[in-house]
């Protein structure tokens, strides 16, 4: 029975994915307005059916299945032949095989374009039902086919003529969606898309009327006109595959402009292939797909390089809506830093901060995030006696270490060290070394000594290696180290924000921290009484019991890697937190992407919050802004973001409390390895 | 009343101001009368003569001097103050303060240590004679324990049976690095002993070998002793994690770091042989870094500096009793502080200043301590300017073994101020009779009848 309504879940949601919707309501209403042409209506659902069935025969991958996504191209096709061809035997065959092969093309291509996170879109159903167009012909239609049910017809014809043209042409395309002209399927797909989204009906509306005006001012006239590429393409790029803000809206405008280009040309060169037909094939949504393709592709593969445009931080199968993304993405930005390194200080010992970020000398521009580095003594001086000479400084010569692991992508060593008060401006850099950490993250550490590096480029270096010695090379004019993180490989690229993930303030334990100018900084030093670690075994349980007003709960977590190999805990199947090892503490990061509905919410969530530290290194009294550690018979108690963890070294979390109320999270049990 | 000037037998004596000779300059003959913002003569006047006056910032500096001359090279850097040199309370503390751990040499040390709440885990217990009792209250508060010896391996081993757990210990080694070498400490590496002890602790199941400690010397100011130690420490550690799979927690290389006194028999003046923390620390810690481990994983590297952190901060303030002239003609000054508290003068070549104006006509002068002892001599041949009865003379850098090995003897010990952020604390008050005798106790029958 389950499987049962399953099954109807997803062949219902095909229908909403139509016009980019995950709710149910509005996908019934547009399945409402298939059924307008009861025949057709017929035809798309059984497409619907068999194509999402093939999926599931070929395995697809069940996120996107369960999100309906294999069923869009079964519709389309039933729609189509429906639509553009006389009903015969034939046609229900070509229906048959052609649903079965969209649904195979559908997986092969969603196997290939998820790799570039890319959606398949309907692009499978362009490729499948221009074959059978081909085939079969395309049979002379009425270009504005009305309602064949007698008592709407009669409505929507009286609508046609008392509505001004525009307006009903207006609203009328939004039934292009689902290939049909008339008035009744535009207002039911435009109540679909209000129910859903205010967004995406704000795009949807907007994407027509630029549609209109650019298809008039290219073609002359709006003969022929199908406003489904424009209204499509912009439901996509209006907050759905990137987050609405006024650049997306730029963004979106663009592209539906060279929407209509591409169709306009996919139409001429249509009507060259099929000269020998009866009737022209039609464009059908080849420009939407091509268009959103090209221009989701540059955004998906440098997220980095264009600032203002946000891809939704959602697994693509995941997306609700717009609004839903931009909540998301609130969360998601407010978290401190996005930076995926876990970075520590480039040296060993107590520095100081010569130059911060946006800095007064160089740390200007696209160099704003960088950081220099230099030894002071207890009079404030960088060196002994007069520092007439390089080896005066304190800091001159001091080893220079990796600030987290990674591949030496690129190194400069010739370089000869300037006299003290000189500056080099020609080789800026001086000697560099280029860390690629493999996460589209740069470390690029400057101003080495002469010959003093001590790494050679494709080299793995550990964080806290040494890659060479502190010098005067290059644009310094006393040694120093600078340290910038940069999202391209070369030296002196744009500098990313950053912040040292942990490390000593002012003597300060301190988490997440920009160091300012003058600030002395080191390594984070605790000189544990113990050690923990949160990690557990690949598929292993921890199973806590909460209880309140309704009665006793369990929530199972359990320790899993994700696809990128990186250790996760899950609770309720689906809700992900990573677990983010860093030398002294350890981070759980709420995977919002993956927090599908609040429905599943629960106990751990509250918890955690927008993200918890937890220290690995535990020693009684250890203090931070907003931690705080008790040792009672060798037990802990770690007291943070208004909850008491209760740790034992051996076994991990034993229970957690809340401060004030009686909320109680209790171990309960460990459940035995999956296989 | 006319104060009447002392006569003193007129002498020609011939001038030799500011000319530097084969053991360098002469002294300054600029007056020292004020330390720490102090007026010297005031000190001596309200606290007594002789005094020390330990300046906490110099302490502090110099803490942080070498700290941070360490700390920049090696990742994982401790400094264990070593208590003999000075285990003033005070001291002590401040050190604490600072971050330093304790290295201590006997349970009266390791005592001091956990009486001002040295955390037992932050205490490293050296030495090479340390009681049965003393090692199970270690163990039990979890201190650092470096072995010297068999018999001490033994103890230990009982001890990890009494305790029932296996034990981690350091042993200690020595290797021919200077002349004479120091083969008191630990087992030698060349003649394959100290492989043998680690071997054996390892073997015997009670003890876990983590730890790995080597002392070069005392008053080292050859800096590459320290890096053949510290080259040696990496070669046997190398081959002891090959053979018997050992992966060590720490490392030390004990003290003896020079401070700015000049030994007796020394060409040249301190000021120009005693090597920087941080020519001490690149002498040694890149070496180290080359071990057998990744950096991250460095074992952490003890040093226990002693008379290097203590030296500087402390002067004494002496006064004259009294000067004569010797049959030989030389002058002597006779002062009121003498080797019970100046016993470093048996290395140390002292400079004695004068804290008033005395003018700069120096004099070869033999300076005795005012013991009733033919061998009080403080310094055999001292460059110093003419003084009087009741004038103040000031020495630098007697911080190290004079306090902790000063003795009472004849006369009592003087009063120890401590001056920082321009207050004068008093750290330890001049001793008195009734101290000094307070444990005394005489039976009725010895007292004779009235």
């Amino acid at each position: 029975m389950a499987a049962f309504s399953q099954i109807v879940k997803v062949v219902l949601r095909s229908y909403g994915v139509l016009a980019f919707s995950a709710h149910l309501i509005p996908a019934s209403l547009i399945l409402m307005a298939t059924f307008f042409h009861p025949m057709v209506g017929l035809m798309g659902l059984i497409g619907n059916g068999i194509s999402n069935g093939t999926a599931k025969w070929f395995h697809a991958n069940k996120d996107a299945w369960n999100a309906g996504v294999f069923g869009v191209s079964g519709i389309l096709i039933g729609l189509t032949l429906g639509m553009y061809s006389e009903p015969s035997i034939r046609l229900w065959v070509f229906l048959l095989g052609g649903s079965v092969f969209s649904g195979i093309l559908s997986v092969m291509l969603g196997n290939f374009l998820s790799r570039y996170d890319l959606p398949i879109l309907s692009l499978p159903f362009i490729l499948v039902i221009w074959l059978l167009l081909l085939t079969l012909g395309v049979s002379e239609q009425d270009s504005v086919s009305f309602i064949t049910i007698p008592y709407l017809r009669s409505i929507d014809l009286w609508l046609f003529k008392s509505l001004p043209l525009a307006v009903f042409e207006y609203v009328k395309m939004f039934g292009n969606i689902l290939f049909q002209e008339n008035l009744f399927s535009g207002i039911l797909v435009l109540t679909a898309i209000g129910i859903y989204s205010r967004i995406s009906l704000f795009y949807g509306l907007w994407g027509g009327l630029v549609g209109l005006g650019t298809y008039t001012f290219i073609h002359g006239s709006l003969d022929g006109f199908h406003g489904l590429n424009f209204i499509l393409t912009s439901l996509a790029f209006g907050g759905f595959f990137i987050v609405n803000n006024r650049h997306a809206f730029i963004f979106t405008t663009i592209a539906i402009i060279a929407v209509g280009l591409v169709d306009l040309g996919t139409i001429e060169v249509l009507g060259a292939i099929s000269s020998n037909a009866k009737n022209n094939i039609p464009s059908l949504v080849f420009a939407f797909n091509v268009v959103t393709l090209i221009f989701l592709f540059p955004l998906k593969m440098m997220p980095k390089t264009l600032d203002n445009l946000r891809l939704t931080p959602i697994p693509l199968f995941q997306i609700r809506s717009p609004e839903t993304n931009m909540k998301w993405f609130r969360r998601w930005s407010g978290l401190k830093t996005k930076q995926q390194t876990i970075l520590t200080f480039p040296f060993s010992g107590e520095w100081s901060v010569l130059q911060g970020n946006h800095g007064e000398w160089t740390h200007k521009g696209i160099g704003r995030f960088a950081w220099d580095f230099i030894v002071r003594d207890e009079r404030k001086h960088q060196a002994s006696g007069f520092g007439l000479e390089l080896k005066d400084f304190y800091a001159f010569g001091l080893p220079v270490m990796a600030p987290a692991p990674g591949t030496i992508y690129a190194i400069e060593n010739q370089v000869e060290d300037n006299p003290p008060g000189e500056a080099e401006t020609e080789r800026n850099w001086g000697n560099y070394v280029i860390i690629n950490h493999g996460n589209g993250e740069f470390s690029e550490l400057s101003h080495f000594k002469q010959y003093s590096i001590t790494v050679v480029p494709g080299q793995f270096v550990q964080r806290g290696d040494i890659i060479g010695y502190c010098g005067n090379s290059g644009r310094s004019p006393v040694p120093h180290i600078h340290f910038q993180l940069q999202s391209l490989p070369e030296v002196g690229a744009p500098t990313l924000p950053s912040t040292f993930s942990e490390g000593m303030q002012n003597k300060e334990i301190q988490l997440e921290f920009i160091p300012i100018k003058n600030d002395l900084v080191s390594s984070m030093k605790i000189e544990a009484d113990d050690e923990w670690s949160l990690l557990g075994r690949e598929g292993q349980s921890w199973v806590f019991e909460t209880s309140n007003i309704f009665g006793v709960k369990n929530e199972t977590l359990t320790f899993r890697t994700d696809n990128r190999g990186l250790p996760v805990i899950q609770s309720n199947e689906s809700n992900t937190w990573y677990i983010i090892d860093r030398p002294s503490f350890v981070e759980i990061r709420p995977d919002f992407k993956t927090f599908s509905s609040f429905l599943n919410h629960s106990p751990w969530m509250d918890i955690i919050g927008d993200r918890l530290f937890l220290p690995k290194k535990l020693k009684h009294g250890l203090t931070t802004q907003d931690i705080s550690v008790i040792k009672k018979l060798d037990i802990y108690t770690i007291k943070t973001s208004g909850y008491l963890f209760v740790i034992d070294p051996v076994h991990g979390i034993k229970s957690i409390q809340h401060e004030e109320n009686d909320f109680k999270y209790i171990r309960v049990g460990q459940s035995k390895l999956k296989k | 009343m006319i104060n009447k000037k002392a006569y003193s037998k007129p002498t020609i004596i011939r001038h030799s101001v500011g000319v530097q000779n084969k053991f360098g300059r002469p002294p300054a003959t600029v007056p020292i009368n004020r330390l720490d913002g102090f007026k010297v003569s005031e000190l001596a006047e309200k606290h007594g003569s002789p005094l020390f006056v330990l300046s906490v910032k110099a302490l502090r500096d110099r803490y942080r001097d070498m700290n941070r001359a360490f700390t920049t090279r090696y990742p994982n850097f401790q400094i264990a103050y070593s208590y003999k040199t000075n285990y003033l309370k005070s001291v002590c503390n401040i050190l604490k303060q600072e971050g330093a751990w304790s290295e201590v040499v006997s349970g009266f040390e390791y005592d001091i240590a956990r009486n001002i709440d040295v955390p037992g885990n932050q205490i490293i217990f050296n030495g090479p004679y340390k009681t049965h009792e003393e090692l199970i209250r270690a163990f039990e508060e979890g201190a650092i324990v470096n072995l010297d010896n068999y018999d001490e391996m033994q103890v230990v081993e009982e001890i990890a049976d009494e305790l029932d757990k296996v034990l981690e210990v350091g042993i200690r080694i020595n290797m021919d690095l200077n002349d004479p070498p120091w083969h008191k400490f630990g087992f030698n590496v060349e003649a394959g002993h100290a492989f043998e002890a680690v071997k054996r602790a390892q073997s015997g199941g009670k003890l876990k070998v983590v730890g790995l400690h080597i002392h070069t010397g005392t008053y080292v100011d050859d800096v590459t002793v320290y890096s053949r130690a510290a080259q040696g420490l990496v070669n046997f550690y190398a081959y002891i994690q090959e053979q018997l799979n050992i992966k060590l927690k720490y490392w030390d290389l004990g003290g003896g770091y020079a401070s700015h006194n000049t030994l007796h028999g020394a060409y040249m003046p301190a000021e120009q042989t005693c090597p920087t923390f941080d020519q001490y620390a690149e002498a040694i810690c890149p070496i180290l870094l080359n071990g057998p481990f990744q950096a991250q994983d460095a074992p952490k590297l003890f040093i226990e500096p002693g008379r290097a952190l203590i030296d500087e901060p402390f002067s004494l303030i002496t006064s004259v009793v009294s000067q004569k002239r010797l049959p030989s003609g030389q002058r002597g000054v006779l002062l009121d502080s003498g080797m019970n508290i100046m016993s470093s003068v048996q290395w140390y070549r002292y400079n004695f200043q004068t804290a008033q104006d005395s003018g700069a006509m120096l004099e070869d002068t033999i300076v005795y301590g005012g013991l009733c002892m033919n061998i009080d001599v403080l310094q055999a041949s001292s460059s110093i300017p003419p003084v009087r009865r009741g004038d103040l003379l000031v020495i630098h850098h007697v911080g190290a073994y004079n306090i902790s090995q000063s003795w009472q003897f004849i006369y009592l010990r003087p009063a120890i101020i401590a001056i920082e952020d321009g207050e004068v604390h008093v750290i330890k008050k001049a001793e008195t009779r009734e101290y000094v005798q307070s444990f005394e106790n005489v039976p009725d029958s010895f007292i004779s009848n009235k």
